[in-house]
């Protein structure tokens, strides 16, 4: 019989808060961490369509004399550390008890180390000097960087991949990641999700494919609003987010704090369009779908979505379209949200966050709000969704990640019984 | 045995603050028998680091036939003698570093924007 997983222990890096506590406090209130990039070094900002984004200006790695590995990394691995140092605290795992081949890592990482990509780049095409290429500069720009450095900080010798599926990158991580323990491979597995990658070619990338919202420059709070009237693409941000999964069996020998079970998940492609959805959504409701049936569960066994919703004009529509045809009438009695309302869009750490914002709600039975749904869109309306906070016992929960690359991805999330 | 080193002050000291800028260390506790390895802990990647930090900072390449000399910190020193005495009188860190490190802080350079006809749905 397949192993049940349960997630014991959560860490975040976020524009709205570091620590789970100060995140979930700032996304009760529905606070936005959107703000205006002040500069690119000495690039004029005119030149970008887009100037805000959902950034962590005081994030500082430890100090070198504490943490030996922050400092050989880029700025994403930083963050996908302290936000795991911060899951194992929290499960309070004895790592120096644990089988160390028991113990996985999977990092889901849409841009990866593109801080020094970049910087590189600009040097060796300024100066003409290969020979002054950074020694740790393809050790830092390889996707699994995140991964590797964290397999080494905490000593995991179980399995180490990076799946790197642009935006529904960590859901991916997180959904293996529970195949890994089901299938007995592993009995725990430290899942993360992290990008940082607001850097002027990456941000210039996004403003070049139309992507970002461009009305809102001077009042970035409001930029971000999924499924509203007034959304005009998405905002790009950074962060972090960890969760310990582990099998149940594990997890209540050592008596460990259970938030949720993972129970479902499901990937598919569209094998449609390298950057929008298809407009029928009818992929996105087989993932659904899929993930219920992995589950065993039924649509109308679920309470509670958190939803992909970037705030794009096509993408929170299409979504909407899919989760109508999988809920039918049950759709009336769904709470929806949208974590990235609060905090753009994280890219890789996006599916980890709102997996960790689903944690919270089965936990404590409220769900943040979806902030500026002040003027619904008809085609996305829903009485589920609120720019309030909503309370409700939630039993089961989906979340929702899709990517760049006709990827689909969905969990599905159970309170613990 | 503590290696006898050259003398010239104004290098020495240019040399272990380059060394104790890495190493993040106070030069003043960087001692001409520390092994790279065994005192300070460098790994093989660590100790190609420390080598293009000199590099950048004296503006020479070292040939990957000299690395095997690079066993301690006076090593390093008596080699950045011989070498900066070969190709220049006195040793200064060279501009064009000084240039990259502010120019690696700004981050600055990226290509325009180009528009495309159909915008992205993440």
């Amino acid at each position: 019989m397949a192993a049940r997983v349960v997630i014991t222990g959560m860490g975040i890096v976020s524009p709205i808060g570091i620590g789970i506590s100060k995140f979930w406090e700032a996304a009760l209130r529905g606070q936005s961490g959107i703000t205006a990039i002040e500069s690119f070094g000495d690039l004029p900002m005119e030149g970008y369509r887009s100037r805000i984004a959902g950034q962590i200006p005081h994030f500082q790695p430890p100090a070198s004399g504490e943490d030996k590995f922050s400092y050989r990394v880029d700025r994403y691995a930083q963050m996908a550390l302290m936000a795991t140092r911060e899951a194992i605290q929290d499960s309070k795992l004895c790592l120096e008890h644990e089988r160390a081949e028991r113990l996985g890592v999977m990092a889901g990482v849409g841009m990866g180390g593109m801080m020094m990509g970049e910087r590189e780049l600009t040097h060796l095409y300024e100066f003409h000097k290969p020979h002054r290429v950074h020694p740790n500069f393809i050790p830092t720009i390889t996707l699994n960087s995140a991964s590797g450095i964290l397999a080494m900080a905490i000593g995991a010798k179980g399995p180490n991949l990076t799946i790197s599926t642009a935006c529904s990158s960590s859901i991916h991580a997180i959904g293996q990641a529970m195949q890994c323990i089901r299938q007995g491979q592993a009995d725990m597995i430290i899942a993360t999700g992290a990008d940082a990658s607001i850097t002027p070619l990456v941000f210039a990338g996004f403003c070049a494919l139309r992507a970002l919202s461009t009305h809102y420059q001077d009042q970035p709070s409001l930029a971000s609003r999924p499924f509203d009237r007034k959304r005009d693409g998405f905002v790009m941000g950074e962060g972090a987010g960890t969760v310990i999964l582990e099998s149940l069996q594990h997890a209540t020998r050592r008596k460990a704090r259970i938030y949720a079970e993972v129970v479902g998940y499901a990937a598919t492609s569209e094998a449609y369009h390298m950057v929008v959805p298809k407009e029928d959504g009818l992929d996105i409701a087989r993932t659904m779908a899929l993930a219920l049936k992995d589950a065993q569960l039924e649509a109308k066994q679920v309470d509670y979505v958190n939803a992909h919703a970037t705030s794009t004009i096509v993408g929170d529509e299409v979504e909407v379209k899919a989760l109508r045809a999988v809920f039918g009438p049950r759709i009336n009695t769904l709470l929806i949200n949208a974590t990235k309302s609060l905090i753009g869009h994280t890219l890789g750490a996006a599916g980890a966050i709102a997996t960790i914002a689903t944690c919270l709600s089965l936990d404590k039975k409220v769900i943040h709000p979806t902030a500026n749904y002040t003027d619904p869109d008809p085609n996305c309306a829903l009485p589920g969704i609120s720019s309030t906070i909503q309370k409700k016992s939630l039993r089961t929960a989906l979340v929702n990640a899709f990517g760049f690359g006709s990827n689909n991805a969905v969990l599905v999330l159970k309170k613990f019984s | 045995m503590t290696p006898r080193l050259p003398s010239s002050n104004g290098l020495n000291q240019q040399i272990y603050a380059t060394l104790g800028d890495y190493l993040r260390r106070d030069p003043t506790d960087l001692h001409p028998e520390d092994s790279l390895r065994d005192d300070l802990g460098l790994d093989s990647l660590q100790t190609i680091e420390l080598v293009y930090e000199v590099e950048s900072a004296f503006d020479i390449q070292i040939p990957d036939e000299d690395f095997g000399r690079l066993r301690t910190i006076g090593d390093v020193v008596i080699y950045l003698h011989e070498r900066t005495h070969a190709t220049h009188h006195d040793a200064t860190p060279t501009q064009s570093s000084s240039k990259a490190k502010a120019y690696s802080a700004s981050q600055s350079t990226v290509s325009k924007p180009r528009p495309r006809t159909k915008s992205a749905q993440p």
